[in-house]
């Protein structure tokens, strides 16, 4: 490789670092992940502690789609052969590099789907215990001959479990957790190929690490547009499992790259603020990483809205009950919030250049993000608890909140762990050089 | 400055982008105001040696985006919902989730259209010629010349001194530029070829203008094959594969709807037994809720036929009205709703007349659950107490000549929606003269129409069938009485 006639001023490893944002993070993960689960154990609510589950399952997929977004981030720079995001990449690649970490994390996630008491994927249950309707049928017959009061309730238990029951070729336990196992192995198979490519690339001497993460590039983002659409079919959408949207893969990606791209800001403004990567990541970059950010802004309420007026047009009732459970209840707060907090007031707050090119307001912009990718996911999966049942509410409290933190703090855990090994950008990557000079028209 | 008329100012060249760089903030210091640069590529950072403000042309763009929007959202408002409000899929007529793709897109493409032709705008856009063009070492700038020119016109413009001064800031060299004293004009072949042209493009409007309100025997030419090329039943078609001739297929007898199951089979029926229920069932409490329920569903499912008011004129009838005028169709104007006949109908046959269609109506038992085809007729009840037909008391009407009470009884019973008295042909033969012609039956005889003929096909229409006539679009009148019978008779005498 040539050398570029640009020296990497300023202060580009991590060193004493490292150390330091782990233990923070570790201590975010004790506290959050410790509190939020006493919180949730001590409160008893006789449904094998499902309102805990819940507010787990939000926190987890909420670190999770922003690990996974850096994971896109990665591959699609080298598909297009970016210059401009090589100064950050580094940041990205070790966030995706902790996608085994969370998948430790996924592991308790084994109790709601096996035990028959927790109620987070109701068709768990319902598949195990699934048999012919004739059965059904005999067994309602006995049952409403003791019992005549609750055969009304007994039928519709019937007909419910015969509408999802053909399902459950998909939808059942072990098939479950052999899917999640595979999403697990694929993820960390391709985050785990570009980190070390990335990382070898710093050391070697021509640029061939550089022409394989290219070439296996357009091969990850097949997988991961299929991979992370059945996770969000499995993980989130069957939630209801009588829902069905097929947008709503591209919806979980749209959030999912969002706060991927606000995280990257986040940390980029950070390592500056320690006097790391001040010469290196510029004005420029981070005009760029906005540009980002409006876009998936606009994207995410061009998906979000497209799946809601399919659904409305169409007005079909196994469709439409998932709006109508979120705008006609209760939830129509957290719905409209969602609307204006999440698309409309950030559509105009990113709007402008100025905005993107200020890093203290674009910081701003990437935690306020955040926190709605973090609403996002709350009000896809906590009107789901208790559903349909006459005064549930909208459970928030500080164990949603406790979670969520401790989450992030697991992710901020194995950030600082990783950063100790290598620079914090790739030194000698080939465009480095074009990205350094890169200027914005 | 220089009072020289045709002379432009100086032209420098530069060696390199970053001369030109560096030059361009010499000139920016020195206080030049009508200057600018050439280069064969976008320099990085020109613009800020040459001092150039960031442009204005987001806040153009933002501002049309913005009236884009507006735009959308009012051309979806007054075309739906106030000037030809009509119904679509049954969604309400101003309901803003369906117009927000039109508004999302009239707001990219008003902003669009502004970030180009504002570009254009701001740049002095199109421009085909410029005085530089008459140097010919000026044709590097698309190719490896970086130039720098000041206008004689920039008040800091002396000629000597700007020259020696671009010589000093590092310009490789310095041309005077002069414009030429006569204009150029335009070539004649050039020329010639625009005025071709200009009257090419006459061709087509004239056509467009020659056939703006030409008739046509010719079907529309559809070069996509819609939905209105497929091979279906319509509606109101007819068919040979059904026994009764139509292709719109009524319920199976008997059908009951999911969770349209009641204890009342009058509710679901309209009947009690072989009657008609003369009053809503009694499960129903007619309120100002049930009402306005009505009056919602009616809008949807009648109003398009049977009109807002439900005086059978609604936007179809008046469309229908235009075609049949052409010879396009042939159209049996809808019921009106308010008047004697329908006013005097029992609840139950109007019940029965929505689930399952009558003559030309569809049936609606698919589209319309049960309580709100009940909630129609209780509109529908309104509507006639507001807008109906007043009745005249025995007295008065046992004064009237017997011609006048028939007149009254046709308008009453609503046969002139398609019978005429002018001689007008509608759907039906105008009334004019048809007493004591000569009336070709369907069955191949051939009748007087005398009192005889008028009661039967009055009551059994079918039976006394005309050759031509629509069968079964002539509705029986069993409720006429032969008194009210002979009063018809002795208007209709009075039509020679």
């Amino acid at each position: 490789m040539s050398s570029h006639p640009i020296s990497l001023e300023g202060d580009n490893q991590a060193g004493d670092l490292s150390p330091k944002v782990a233990r923070f993070g570790l201590g975010l993960a004790v506290v959050g992940l410790g509190v939020g689960a006493a919180l949730g154990f001590l409160s008893n609510d006789h449904d094998g502690y499902s309102h805990f589950w819940f507010a787990y399952l939000i926190a987890f997929c909420f670190v999770l789609t922003i690990v996974l977004g850096t994971l896109f981030f990665n591959i699609i720079q080298h598909l297009v052969n970016a210059h401009w995001s090589v100064s950050v990449r580094r940041l990205s690649e070790l966030t995706m590099a902790n996608i085994p970490l969370l998948a430790i994390f996924a592991l308790p996630l084994l109790v709601p789907l096996f035990s028959d008491d927790v109620e987070l994927w109701k068709w768990a249950a319902m598949s195990a215990e699934h048999q012919g309707v004739a059965e059904m049928a005999h067994d309602v017959a006995q049952d409403a001959a003791a019992a005549p009061h609750d055969l009304a309730t007994e039928l519709e238990h019937v007909e419910h479990q015969h509408f999802v029951s053909h399902k459950f070729p998909f939808l059942n336990r072990n098939f479950f957790a052999l899917r999640v196992l595979a999403y697990f192995l694929l993820w960390w198979g391709m985050a785990r190929f570009f980190f070390r490519k990335s990382v070898a690339q710093d050391t070697a001497e021509g640029i061939a690490p550089t022409l394989s993460m290219k070439r296996v590039s357009a091969v990850a983002v097949i997988l991961f547009a299929f991979t992370i659409s059945f996770f969000a079919f499995d993980m989130l959408m069957s939630l209801d499992e009588t829902w069905f949207s097929t947008i709503f893969g591209v919806y979980i990606f749209a959030g999912s790259y969002l706060s991927a791209v606000c995280w990257l800001v986040v940390m980029a403004k950070f390592l500056h603020s320690t006097g790391r990567l001040t010469k290196v990541v510029s004005d420029e970059h981070f005009h760029d990483l906005g540009k980002w950010m409006f876009a998936f802004t606009f994207f995410w309420g061009y998906i979000a809205f497209s799946q809601f007026m399919l659904i409305w047009y169409a007005n079909i009732p196994e469709e439409t009950h998932f709006f109508a459970a979120r705008l006609t209840s209760s939830w129509s707060g957290w719905t409209w919030c969602l609307l204006i907090f999440h698309f409309i007031i950030p559509f105009g707050g990113l709007l402008s250049r100025h905005v993107k090119r200020n890093t203290n307001v674009l910081m701003y912009w990437a935690i306020y993000m955040l926190i709605m990718h973090w609403v996002d996911m709350y009000w896809l999966a906590m009107p789901n608890y208790q559903r349909g049942e006459v005064g549930a509410g909208n459970p928030f409290g500080a164990m949603e909140v406790l979670l969520a933190v401790g989450m992030l703090g697991v992710l901020i855990f194995g950030i600082g762990r990783k950063s100790a090994a290598q620079a914090l950008l790739p030194l000698r990557d080939p465009l480095l050089g074009k990205c350094l000079k890169f200027k914005n028209l | 400055m220089t009072n020289d008329k045709n002379f432009y100012g100086v032209l420098a060249e530069f060696e390199d982008p970053t001369a030109l760089c560096k030059g361009a903030e010499r000139v920016r210091d020195a206080g030049y105001k009508n200057w600018d640069c050439h280069s064969p590529f976008p320099v990085h950072g020109l613009d800020d040696c040459m001092g150039v403000k960031f442009t204005r042309l987001p806040w153009i763009v933002l501002a049309m985006g913005i009236t884009g929007l507006a735009a959308g959202v009012w051309l979806q408002w007054w075309t739906n919902a106030v000037d030809y409000p009509y119904d679509i899929s049954g969604k309400p007529v101003w309901s803003l989730p369906a117009n927000v793709p039109v508004i999302f897109e009239v707001t990219v493409l008003f902003s669009a259209f502004t970030a180009f032709f504002a570009m254009w705008g701001i740049n002095g856009l199109p421009r085909w010629y410029h005085p530089l063009f008459r140097k010919s070492s000026f044709a590097k700038a698309t190719d490896d010349g970086f130039f720098l020119a000041i206008e004689a016109k920039d008040p800091n413009f002396a000629l000597d001194r700007t020259s020696d001064f671009l010589n000093t800031i590092g310009a490789k060299t310095v041309e005077e530029v002069r414009e030429a004293d006569e204009p150029a004009g335009l070539p004649a072949a050039i020329k010639a070829k625009l005025w071709i042209t200009a009257a090419a493009l006459l061709v087509p409007m004239a056509m467009v203008y020659s056939s703006w309100d030409a008739t046509t025997t010719q079907p529309r030419v559809h070069i996509i094959k819609d939905m209105d090329k497929q091979d279906r039943f319509r509606a109101q078609g007819q068919t040979t594969l059904f026994a009764d001739g139509r292709m719109s297929r009524a319920q199976v007898v008997g059908t009951v709807a999911e969770d349209q199951w009641f204890e009342d089979s009058s509710f679901v029926s309209g009947k009690d037994g072989d009657n008609y229920l003369t009053k809503m069932p009694a499960a129903i409490v007619v309120d100002s809720d049930f009402i306005l329920d009505g009056q919602k569903n009616f809008e949807i499912f009648c109003s398009p036929c049977h009109g807002a008011q439900g005086a059978g004129d609604g936007m179809i009838h008046q469309r229908a009205v235009t075609l049949a005028a052409q010879g396009l169709a042939v159209w049996v104007q809808p019921t009106n709703l308010t008047i004697k006949r329908i006013m005097d109908m029992e609840d139950g046959k109007l019940f029965e007349t929505i689930s399952n269609g009558l003559n030309t109506m569809p049936h609606y038992a698919a589209q319309i659950p049960l309580e709100e085809r009940w909630a129609i007729i209780a509109y529908v009840r309104a509507l006639q107490q507001q807008y109906g037909d007043t009745s005249l008391s025995a007295e008065e009407l046992a004064v009237m000549t017997p011609a006048a009470r028939g007149d009254l009884i046709l308008k009453q019973q609503g046969c002139t929606a398609c019978h005429t008295t002018d001689g007008t042909p509608l759907v039906g033969p105008s009334y004019k003269g048809l007493i004591g012609s000569e009336v070709p039956l369907i069955s191949g005889e051939t009748v007087i129409a005398d009192l005889a003929y008028i009661t039967e096909s009055l009551r059994e229409p079918l039976a006394s069938a005309r050759v031509g006539a629509l069968a079964g679009v002539m509705l029986p009148f069993p409720q006429l009485t032969d008194a009210e019978i002979a009063d018809i008779f002795a208007f209709l005498s009075t039509l020679k």
